[in-house]
């Protein structure tokens, strides 16, 4: 997967590993990326972001740090902390070990209908993966997934666990509709839509589980670090 | 109040945004044009973060309730109140009953109409800003319809003149014969692109197309292509984004874009240029131009200066026209 120049702003800090690959997003966002060589996100690395980000995020000058899976963005104001502190900072704690404190852990259940109206990205996953259907519900839903990060629609979950054998890319072009509970996998990654949205991941199944209700206190239901099961509730194929 | 009697193809409230749930999914939203956001509240002497109304390629009506002050900015969509013209960079006093009517926009695609004392629908998550994704914000979390009836707040400042910009004051970020040149910094995949690629890129012209949105523009042109295909883990991006689907076709993230995506990033456009891509309509043509986090850092203090020069001039002319009156 790895290009000869394919970082701009390649800086290595040798004496740690892994890498953390530094990019620029705009003039106020840094991206740091320890995940690039990896065809799954791995847990170790996705702790040590959950601790580093909540330190960041109490320095003056940085207001925002979103987790991503296996990588990190962090937003400042450059008039108060310029982007060379920022990547100062990031790359000082990053050398230090040190975990933050045990996050407060939920467990979640979800129920899922596999198959039905996107049965033919059942059957892409399956073939993919030169498994049977039945092998790849069982797969999906026997596993114990993380989850690494909310991000990119209202609460929706990124859960890393998924079993290698189905790692499948996305979808090389987006479908332009589906429906939120939408039960999906791509890159490594699994998750459920929060929204009704374009998606250019494969859809095994659906979910009536709700994971982001505004009436809430919290609105989001999930947090990095739940644990999730999938179980199966039905099949239609 | 303010009666919707026309809503236009899509009008939603909008402040400054959604700035503190981006780390739960929930995106900026946040006027499109902030640049014109912002004078629109100066010039009715409303808090900077008072909500206003976007409203995409003009075509809208208002009847008003109640007595207010209005400015209009952004692009000029020849209004008129009780058919009687009225200027684009301007505020003026309304009466109860007056209709304020806007044609198709011209030039540039969003006009913003602010009110003094603001829009007063509740704040959801930190923002008045209508957030079409999620569903909150706003007007009850969707766009204008007819008949809708909008609280606004009671102003309890000082009388206003009729007054506005003069024309060499105001800010012109609409395309210049249908075209217009956006500035970025290089992003993490900006050399995973075949280098005849990044020429193409920056070379040729890219039309916006039809399904371009406050969520991101899409782009037509030659499609580009990487020196071997990628398939990136999910990652935090931020408006303004350029990523590269596997189409070859451009997207740029926009306000209402989603807080992670998985696509290469060409670059990402400066903060100052956003505004230009707020104003763009579908079949312009953008040009884009390679720019140093410094210089986009010069830029981005020229636009602040620039703004405080307008709020100056603002200032000056409302007391001018106080004192003669």
């Amino acid at each position: 997967m790895k290009s000869d120049n394919r970082f701009l702003f390649m800086k290595t800090l040798p004496e740690n590993k892994p890498e953390l690959i530094i990019s620029m997003m705009g003039e106020a966002a840094i991206l740091f990326d320890a995940g690039v060589e990896l065809d799954v996100p791995a847990l170790g690395l996705q702790k040590k972001i959950w601790s580093i980000s909540k330190r960041l995020e109490a320095i003056k000058g940085i207001s925002e740090v979103i987790i991503g899976m296996n990588n990190f963005l962090v937003s400042f104001v450059p008039a108060d902390l310029p982007h060379a502190e920022v990547q100062q900072k990031v790359s000082e704690y990053w050398q230090q070990d040190e975990l933050g404190g045990a996050l407060n852990v939920k467990s979640h259940i979800i129920d899922v209908v596999y198959g039905g109206e996107y049965l033919e990205d059942l059957k892409q996953v399956a073939e993919y993966s030169q498994l049977s259907i039945d092998r790849v519900i069982e797969l999906h839903s026997t596993s114990k997934y993380t989850v690494f990060t909310l991000g990119s629609q209202p609460g929706l979950p990124y859960l890393g666990g998924l079993p290698s054998k189905l790692d499948i890319p996305r979808r090389s072009s987006p479908r332009a509709r589906v429906e939120s509970g939408a039960v999906i996998v791509a890159g490594g990654q699994a998750s459920v839509l929060s929204r009704t949205s374009a998606c250019g991941w494969h859809v095994i199944g659906q979910t009536d589980y709700d994971v982001f209700n505004i009436k809430n206190d919290s609105s989001a239901i999930f947090s990095p670090g739940d644990i999730v099961e999938f179980r199966v509730k039905g099949v239609h194929l | 109040m303010i009666e919707v009697i026309t809503p236009g193809i899509q009008t939603t409230v909008q402040d400054r945004g959604r700035k503190k749930y981006r780390t739960i999914g929930v995106g900026f939203s946040g006027a499109m044009d902030a640049f014109s956001f912002a004078i629109a509240n100066y010039l009715v002497m409303n808090d900077e973060d008072a909500a206003v109304l976007e409203i995409t390629y003009g075509n809208a009506s208002f009847r008003f309730q109640s007595d207010t002050y209005v400015a209009l900015t952004g692009a000029d969509a020849s209004a008129t109140l009780d058919s009687k013209p009225i200027s684009c960079w301007w505020c003026f006093p309304v009466r109860a009953g007056q209709v304020l009517r806007l044609k198709i926009s011209t030039e540039g695609l969003r006009t913003y109409l602010a009110v003094a004392g603001g829009f007063d629908v509740p704040e959801v998550m930190g923002s008045r800003s209508t957030d079409l994704k999620t569903q909150i914000g706003g007007f009850l979390g969707r766009s204008l319809q007819k008949g809708d009836i909008l609280p606004i707040s009671d102003y309890t400042g000082p009388e206003l003149p009729s007054y506005g910009l003069s024309t060499a004051l105001q800010p012109i970020h609409k395309p210049v014969n249908g075209e217009c040149v956006v500035r970025f910094i290089a992003g993490a995949e900006w050399q995973s692109l075949m280098s005849d690629s990044q020429q193409t890129f920056l070379l040729s012209p890219w039309q916006v197309s039809n399904e371009t949105n406050r969520l991101g523009a899409r782009l037509e042109g030659t499609a580009l292509s990487l020196k071997t295909p990628l398939e990136l883990m999910s990652h935090g991006i931020v408006p303004g984004c350029i990523q590269l689907p596997p189409s070859g076709q451009p997207v740029i993230q926009l306000q209402d874009a989603n807080t992670c995506g998985g696509y290469p990033k060409i670059g990402v456009v400066i903060a100052s240029d956003l505004r230009t891509l707020g104003q763009i309509k579908p079949g312009n043509m953008v040009r884009f131009k390679q720019c140093s986090v410094e210089s986009a850092l010069d830029i981005a203090q020229q636009e602040t200066e620039k703004l405080a020069r307008i709020f100056q001039n603002i200032d000056m002319m409302r007391e001018t026209l106080f004192h003669q009156n």
